[in-house]
Order: structure tokens, then sequence, then C-alpha cells
């Protein structure tokens, strides 16, 4: 067995930079070149649990139902500050079928005696169904005092006890580069409160046997449902295993556990019966986090032929009741473009609203709508073609850090999706449509974002007697298809086809997996993936070679069979099995760090085109042509739905959803499906995906990293630039909707 | 979880077994549920007890002198129907724009009819709305929330085949305890958003009656937030029969622009004698203008509604040239 080592690494996640020791084994190897035959790796296979996932087959946490389960329903605060008085559960009580209701005096690790937001947990109530649960909610007294609060996220700003600086960069010296300026624009953009709305709620199922607790749980992150369930309950790691099998969908706001789980846990050990606590719709958009609205004030000055010399990024991000963290809006001024001079601060601002969470590329989607607009802006006043704009303060270093990329081919992504969103059509003040009315309009935007992931990860694979392999990884698959790009990676190496891989994941009793945000599952897990089925193949052709009587350097697998190099001796892998019996060969691989002197980042570049009726100002969205730079593609299929999947949350953020607050009641006035509105596949335009093909070798031994987020970066940047080309209206509020754009053609 | 309120269910099968039933105050009809339940979870209204239509009218459609449409057929038959989809193109396009497939799996004509009136304030939930103390809608002590100075309830008419219907000239036929009478689609409706009905209790919508359709195009556009799902915030259906090319008979109605759907003579005027050019759709198409009344109680603003009415027009009558 190889010895075990600590390293230092650094990974990149959500935007900010993680640096900590890494423990690793043996030796990493090689990314496969690009001239490599793969069968695998590289090729679109469809989902592995495709057939589960449509026909309804596949179980989710929320369809778990356990003899003897209990269910558990919240009632929650109509008070957007208040302190709670009283709990009077006697009603509810009186209701056949209700267990028990806690509250604060009953369990006070549970419940706060302030609530800080409409929707906050005051009670629980546990009844035999979920309905009776409901209705017994509706039948618990609750007194408040009500206390003072604002909602509104231009009002919090103004008062300063509500705004903390959590982030400040620079480098150079903006003031002088300002002065330098023959040019300035100095803009101030808006941006709305996204929902989340995963198609699978939030939820967890507790069960305990004894000192143990098995919990199911809907989680991008299953290790850190364990840690935080485990502290939270004062149990030890072993105890708790958490279990996470098909999971409908985590945008970020997964990546730890919830109120829900603690209160399944809890209960669930206290009533001695399992206990389900999964949110309704109503609450996925009260309670379970949102990308934060922001308000953002961008400066850019240049020279008259349109080199950059300053950039200045003020942002102020709503983070509703949390305190502890703030998504990086300025992240994409910091380090997209080659400028001297910049200066960045980012502001968390607290309002009593529920809390925000990581949104999909959080801070980075809101941050490069208002650098990407504001660029555009700048382009208009130097009466330049946007993209020569930014061709002109390409960062050829990664600026922040002055180090080179492990691969950059942004260029490329502008100069093939100007080709596919046919670019040279584009004509300063746009085009004119069918009609006078109607006028047409292109738009480009950026991005930039991390995704290289890094270690801990872990794999061990072990090959059955019939010559099947069972990959077993602490991963947990969030909807995205990472099961299916594990498989290929475990097949290419093993060379076997994919059917005979299976994946044994979705559970803590495992070595550490990575969580799935950053865009870092497939980079953390793939390298190790492929390390542990090196090992099989090692051990199977040293058991090979012993069969055939040749050293194992002299043969390899292909095909299902181990062949000898010259002589041409061929062996059928079945038969190398059945000889083994029972002997299990097991692989064993683990993740090395990222390397130290170049700096992972993944780019791409989005071009829209659009068609605006300027008699109603509503905003027809044609095209969206999406260029992507992340090295290699493991599986094409899966890749093109990612971008896709993005491109769409993208254009509801651009142009219809947006959270509506009652500034009066602190209530959400749209906590539905049908007031807040997501596209539908009427609104989706046409989206074309490519690939830059170059592979990122350094990166790790995949030869590639992360899609997860990049591609609802840039969208509405591209979306907002397009409608200002089309005609003239420049709006700089999210989402950009009829209104917005007839008060924009009418300044 | 949003949950219904306890209440009975009633399964008449005669028309006069359900006008009976009907006659309480505090029963109500139901066909296809798909607002009702919704409503009903959101505490709009609590009926005691709950009619069932199902066995009273059916969802035939039969052509004859023109095309009978039981009441209970659903959205989607009408929306397929091959019949209607070439002779009545404004029925079947608003019936195929509604909501979501599921819901016109299920949603009737007759419930699309009698289809209750909208608001932003009065589509909330219970939770909020209890909290702001109501509105005139469902509290007649308090004033409109919308605009607190109006007499009446503003809420929205916001049904997409009643301007289609009243476009195609349709009547519908009325059954109580005493019989059934034929009324004009257009005579059924009030500008009132509460009692938005001409319709007595105990009355039920039993079938639609449309015109022969020779000579006759229709059309029917509407403006919602997205693609699918929405109702609309501006709605406009025309007809128009000609002559060669001239126009000899017109109709156009909107929706979603007040608390009632309205034929708007001043459009169809504005087309008779015509041959359909730019000038004369412009002509109605400003008379659609001047007759839409959008407050501030839908999504959208009311300038980009009252606009959407005059451009919606232009395209519906364009759609009837060629």
């Amino acid at each position: 067995m190889p010895s075990a080592r600590v390293v230092k690494n650094r990974t990149e996640f959500e935007g900010k930079i993680y640096e900590e020791l890494a423990l690793v084994q043996g030796a990493d190897i090689p990314a496969w070149s690009a001239d490599a035959e793969l069968r695998h790796v590289g090729r679109s296979r469809l989902r592995v649990d495709g057939p589960q996932r449509v026909s309804g087959r596949a179980r989710y946490t929320t369809d778990l139902m356990l003899p003897g389960m209990l269910h558990a329903r919240v009632v929650r605060s109509p008070h957007p500050h208040a302190r709670v008085i009283r709990v009077d559960a006697k009603r509810a009580l009186a209701l056949a079928g209700v267990r028990s209701v806690v509250d604060r005096t009953s369990a006070p690790e549970l419940f706060d005696e302030e609530v800080h937001y409409v929707g906050a947990p005051v009670a629980v109530v546990v009844g035999e169904t979920e309905e009776i649960a409901a209705d017994a909610a509706h039948l618990v007294e609750i007194e408040y005092e009500s206390l003072p609060f604002v909602v509104d996220l231009e009002e919090a700003i103004a008062d300063r006890t509500r705004v903390q600086r959590k982030e400040s960069y620079s480098r150079g010296d903006a003031r002088r580069g300002f002065r330098e300026a023959d040019i300035v624009v100095d803009a101030r953009y808006t941006t709305s409160t996204q929902l989340h709305n995963c198609l699978e709620p939030h939820g967890a199922v507790a069960q305990w046997d004894g000192e143990r607790l098995t919990l199911w749980e809907s989680t991008q992150a299953m290790f850190d449902v364990r840690k935080g369930v485990a502290k939270a309950i004062r149990a030890r790691l072993d105890d708790v295993r958490v279990i996470c099998d098909y999971m409908g969908g985590g945008f970020g706001s997964k990546l730890g556990h919830g109120h829900y789980s603690e209160i399944a846990a809890v209960l669930a050990k206290r009533l001695g019966r399992p206990i389900r606590c999964v949110m309704d719709r109503r609450e996925e958009n009260l309670v379970t986090g949102n990308r934060s609205a922001t308000v953002q004030r961008v400066r850019v000055g240049a020279t008259k032929d349109g080199k950059l010399t300053a950039l200045e990024h003020v942002a102020w991000s709503g983070t509703g009741t949390e305190d502890g963290w703030v998504a990086s809006t300025t992240g994409p001024s910091n380090g997209l473009y080659e400028v001297a001079n910049v200066r960045s601060e980012q502001f968390l601002v607290l309002t009593n609203t529920g809390p925000f969470s990581a949104f999909r590329a959080p801070g980075y989607v809101e941050g490069t709508f208002a650098l990407e607009s504001a660029m555009d802006e700048l382009a208009d006043k130097l009466a330049l073609d946007p993209l020569a704009l930014r061709r002109k303060n390409y960062a050829k270093l990664d600026p922040q850090s002055g180090k080179h990329y492990s691969l950059k081919r942004l260029d490329q992504c502008y100069s093939r999706g100007a080709e596919l969103a046919g670019w040279s059509r584009r004509k300063a003040g746009g085009t004119a449509g069918r009609h006078a009315y109607l006028r047409r309009g292109m738009g480009v935007s950026t991005q930039v974002w991390g995704g290289g992931g890094g270690p801990p990860a872990y794999a061990t694979i072990h090959l059955n007697a019939d010559g099947t392999a069972i990959v077993r990884a602490g991963l947990q698959d969030i909807g995205s298809g990472t099961k299916t790009a594990i498989a290929q990676i475990a097949a290419e190496e093993l060379s076997l086809p994919l059917e005979r891989v299976r994946l044994s994941i979705g559970e803590t009793d495992a070595p550490y997996g990575p969580a799935s945000g950053g865009s870092m599952t497939t980079a953390s897990l793939g390298p190790a993936v492929r390390l542990a089925a090196v090992d099989v193949r090692r051990q199977l052709l040293e058991v090979a070679a012993g069969l055939m009587e040749v050293r194992a350097s002299e043969i390899h697998l292909t095909d299902g069979h181990a062949v000898a190099g010259r002589g041409g001796k061929k062996l059928a892998l079945d038969e190398v099995f059945s000889k083994l019996q029972n002997y299990t060969v097991i692989g064993r691989g683990s993740r090395h760090p990222n390397p130290e002197d170049v700096r992972l980042r993944s780019f791409g570049a989005h071009f829209a085109e659009v068609e605006v009726d300027i008699r109603t100002g509503a905003v027809r969205v044609l095209k969206i042509v999406a260029v992507h730079q992340i090295g290699r593609i493991v599986n094409p299929l899966n890749a093109k739905s990612q971008v896709e999947g993005g491109v769409t949350q993208a254009l509801g953020y651009a142009v219809s959803e947006g959270r509506v607050l009652d500034r009066l009641s602190g209530h959400v006035m749209n906590a539905n499906l049908e007031d807040y509105k997501i596209p539908t596949v009427k609104d989706v335009p046409d989206i074309v995906v490519e690939f830059v093909p170059d592979l990122d070798r350094r990166a790790n031994n995949l030869g590639g990293i992360g899609l997860g987020e990049p591609p609802i970066i840039p969208t509405a940047a591209a979306i907002a630039n397009a409608v200002a080309n089309a005609c003239g209206a420049r709006v700089r509020t999210l989402p950009i909707t009829p209104a917005r754009v007839l008060e924009a053609l009418r300044r | 979880m949003l949950r219904l309120p306890r209440f009975d269910f009633a399964t008449p099968t005669t028309a006069a077994e359900a006008a009976a039933l009907l006659a309480d105050p505090n029963a109500m009809a139901v066909a296809g549920g798909t607002d009702v339940y919704p409503k009903m979870k959101r505490r709009q209204f609590v009926p005691r007890t709950l009619v069932s239509l199902r066995r009273v009218v059916d969802g035939n459609i039969s052509n004859g002198d023109g095309v009978r449409i039981g009441a209970g057929a659903t959205l989607t038959a009408i929306a397929e129907h091959a019949l209607l989809r070439e002779q009545y193109r404004a029925l079947a396009d608003a019936a195929s724009v509604i909501s979501t497939p599921q819901l016109r799996n299920m949603g009737t004509l007759g419930g699309n009819l009698c289809l209750d009136t909208r608001c932003n304030w009065y589509d909330q939930s219970l939770f909020w709305r209890k909290a702001e103390g109501y509105c005139m809608k469902t509290h007649a002590e308090v004033v409109c929330r919308v605009a607190p100075s109006s007499a009446r309830c503003l809420a929205v008419a916001s049904a997409d085949t009643v301007p289609a219907l009243i476009a195609l000239g349709a009547t519908a036929t009325i059954a109580n305890v005493s019989g059934s009478r034929q009324v004009d689609i257009v005579e059924l409706y009030r500008e009132d958003g509460i009692n938005y009905l001409g319709l007595a209790r105990g009355d039920i919508v039993t079938e639609v009656r449309l015109p022969p359709a020779r000579g006759w195009r229709s059309a029917y556009l509407k403006l919602r937030e997205r693609g699918a799902f929405d109702f609309p915030i501006a709605g406009v259906a025309a007809a128009v029969r000609r002559e060669g090319a001239e126009v000899v008979a017109a109709r156009v109605a909107i929706t979603a622009l007040g608390s009632s759907p309205k034929r708007v003579d001043a459009a169809s005027e504005a087309l008779i004698g015509t041959r359909l050019e730019d000038e004369a759709i412009e002509r109605a198409a400003e008379a659609v203008f001047a007759a839409a009344r959008p407050m501030d109680n839908t999504s959208g603003t009311i300038a980009e509604r009252k606009r959407a009415a005059r451009v919606l027009t232009a395209r519906t009558l364009r759609s009837l040239r060629e």
C-alpha cells in the first residue's frame, strides 16, 4: 500500500480560494493525451440512471415512506421581526393523529426567542400524516411582540448598522488610473433576488437504531450534512450515516444540513419513530436560500483607443438574515481583464428576509451582469466594437496572481462564438426587424469561474468474479449526470463496457467525497476514480501475467483480453476472472493537489440575439450562443445539457424572475411557481452550444475541469447588451421587464 | 402545505337536481376544478358544499346548424377539435393557450366561462390577506385595495375563451330549476369584480352554441408574461365575414382589460365596408386601445397592457387577411 502524505493545496470554491492541507497517497499520472484513443471518455453517453429517473422508479428523499414514520410540519412566523411571547399548542394537540408539538420551551436547541424574517421557524408539529400535521400547524396559537424591521435592500443600505464590509481588493492605484482615463463610465446596476426552486424540495428523513442515526437527505454535500448534524446533536461521525441516493436538483442551497435535518434527527430520537420533514413549495421560496439582490456601482476608465486604465466595483448584496458570508460579486472585476488599477469592495447588507445561500456561481452571476454591461457602455462611448474592446483588454496572465493559466482559450470562445452567432451582422444602433417597431440587436458577455476542484476525494474500485466492477465513492449525483461521467472514467481505464461498471455512491459510510458545488465534483472525484481504476488494472495485469507466464510489463488490456506484446498471446479476461473466483481485486485512488504554479479557471463567452418591440417593451430572446472552455469534456451530451440548463436559468434571471417583497408586511408575494416566473419550454430560445476542444492537461489527470456553474454566468449581460444594441434602451436593472425597457426608451 | 378545507361533495345527475343544490348560498359548482380547488386551498372561498357538474353537463362537440359544445368539454378537446380549429379558430386558439396541458386536460369550457375574476391583491395567500385585513372581494365591509376610492371591485376578467366566443357570436344555454334559456355570451358578464356573472343562484351553464361559420374567419391572441402557464393580462379576439375582399360583418372582443370581457363595437364598425387595409386595421386597433381600461392589479403595467391591446388587435386582424 502506498504511504500517505500531507500536502498544501489551493482550491477555488464558489468564487473564493481556499488553501488547506490535503492527504494524498501514491503518485498521480498525466492526463490522457489529445490523441489517446479513448472508448468512453469524451464520447456522448446516455445517463446510466436515465431510465429510472424518467420512469418514476428512482426513489428520492421526498418519496421515502418508512414503517411507523411520522411527519413534521413547521409553524412559521408571519412577522418579519418579532419576539415570541407564548406558544399555545392545546388546540393542535387535541386534533386526532397529532403526536407532538414542540417549541422553544420544549426544544431550545431548535428555536430562537426572536424571529427575524417571515417564515422563520417558531414551532413544529408532528403528526401521523403530513396532512394532519399541516392542519394542526394552523391550530397552534402564537403570541408575538412585533419589532421594527426593514426588508427593502436600498432602505437597508441607508442604515449603517445593517451594512458590513466583507471583502476589499485593490491593485495599482485606481485614482491615478481614472486620472489617466480619457473616458469614464460610471453606472449603477441593480439585480433582483433569484429563488432556487429545485424540483425536489429540501428535506430529510431520520431514523434511529439505538445510538445510530440514519438520515436520508436531499443534499449536495452528504459529508457536510453528517458533520453539521453530528455537531448539532453531539454525536460521533460514525454514529451518523447520511444517505442521498437520487436527488432532484441543487443549486447551492443544499450545501449543508438544514433546520429540517435537525428537526427530523432530534424529534425522531425523542419520539422513537422515524420522522420526515420535507419543505413545501412556499417554504422553498421563503426559507431555503436565494441569490442576493444587489446594488452595484461600476466605474471603468479607458484611453481613447479602449485600453482600460482603471476599474472600480462596489457591491452591496442583500443577504437577508445571513451575517456570516456574502458572495463575491466583485470577483469578475478583480480577475477578468488586464487592467493595472483596480479597486473593489463587497458589502453585506442585512434585511429581515429569508437568509441567502449559494446559488449557481454566487456573486459572479450578479457581478458579471454589472461589469459586462459597463464594458458595453464603454464600447458605445468609444464607438468600438464590444468584442474588440474585450480583446483589447485580454488578460494573458491571471491579473490577480500574475500566474499563467493552466489553460485559457477565451479568445477562441470569442471568435468561435462570433462565428456561430453571426456577429458580423451586428451593427451599432441595431438592425431593423420585420416592422418598423421591431428592433433587433446582438450582445456579448464573458464568463470567468473556477471549478478546478481539488483534494480530498477518494475512490475504491473492486472487481467481481464475473468481470464487473463496482466503484465506491462518497459521491452524490444531484441530477447533473456525475454518475455517468464517473462510470465512463472507470470503464475507460478498466477497458470494460459501460454497463459492466456499477456505482455504489450516495452515502457517508464511504471515504470522503467532495460536495457537489463549485463546479468541482467531476474535477475532484474523477481523477481519484481514474487512479483507482489504474490500480485495479495494474493488479489485474499481474494476475494475467502470472497465468500467461509473462512479465506484467509486457501485456496490456484490450477488448476484454490481456494481450502479450510481441507473441500476441491472448487471454480472455473472463478466464482471468474465473480463476480469481471470490478473491477481490481492490483498487484505490485519491485526488492529488492542484498545480502550484498555474491558475485553474474556466472561460466562456455568450452571444445573445434579441428582438425588441419598442411599442410594448417586449423582449424576445431569439438565440443564445454559448462557447465554453473547460478542457476535456467527459460526456459531450451531458455537457451540452448542463449548458442548456444554465442558460435557461440565466434567461429567467435576465427577463422574468425576481422575488417580490411587500415592504409593509415583509411577506414574499410570489412564493409559488405560478407567480414566480421561471421560463417555460415555450420561452427558451435556440441555444447553440460548443466547447473549445483543447485539453487542460495541467489541471488534473482528466485534463478538464467543471462546468456546473459557468453557463449561468454571462447570459444576463449578453441579453442586456443585445437589448441596448437593438433599441438604445440600456436597462441596468434585472429582470429586464417590458416596463423597464419602455422606461429606458423614454430616457 | 396548502390544505383544502372540509366540504361536502354532491354528485347530482340532472340539471334540476344540481340547480336545487346550488340554491344554497353556501354551495358552489365545480367542473374541472383547476381554479376552484387552488382557490379553496388559499381560502379565497370556502363553500360548504361543492356540487359536481360532471354528471350534469356533457362534453360533446356536435356539428349541425352551427356547433354545439357541451359545457363539460375539456379545453384540450376544444383545442384539438379539427372542425373548431378550421372554422372557429379563435376558440380553438384561445383554448390552446390556457395554462398548461395538464390543466387543459381537466379544465372545461363551462368552467372557463365562469372563471373567477383575478387580482394581484385577491389572489394571494390567506396568510398575507389576513395580515393586511382582506379586501372588498371577500369582505364587503372592506375597501378595494387596488383603488380605495372605487365603489366596486376591480378584479379582472381572465378567461381566454370568452372573447373568442363573443367574437364568434356564441350563445350559452343556462339551466335552472324552472327550465333553460339561451343567452348571448356577452350578456353573461357584468363590469364588477365580485358579481361578474349575470347568473342567478342555481343557474348552470350547460352548453355553448356557435352559429354557422360560413364566410367567417377568426383568431385570438393574448399577452402574458411567459409562453405558457400564465393567465392573460390582455387578450383580443376578432372575427370577420367577407364577401369577396370586403368585410361585411365583424366582431372584436377583449379580455383581461377590465372586470368584464367586452365587445368593442367601434372596432367592428371601423372594419365593416373595408378590405382590411392597414388603415382600417389601425382604426380598429385604436378603438380597442380606447376601450381597454386596465388597472394596476395584474402583472405587467397599465401602459404595457394598454399598448399591447392595440398591438394584439392589429396582429389578430392582419392574420385574418390571407
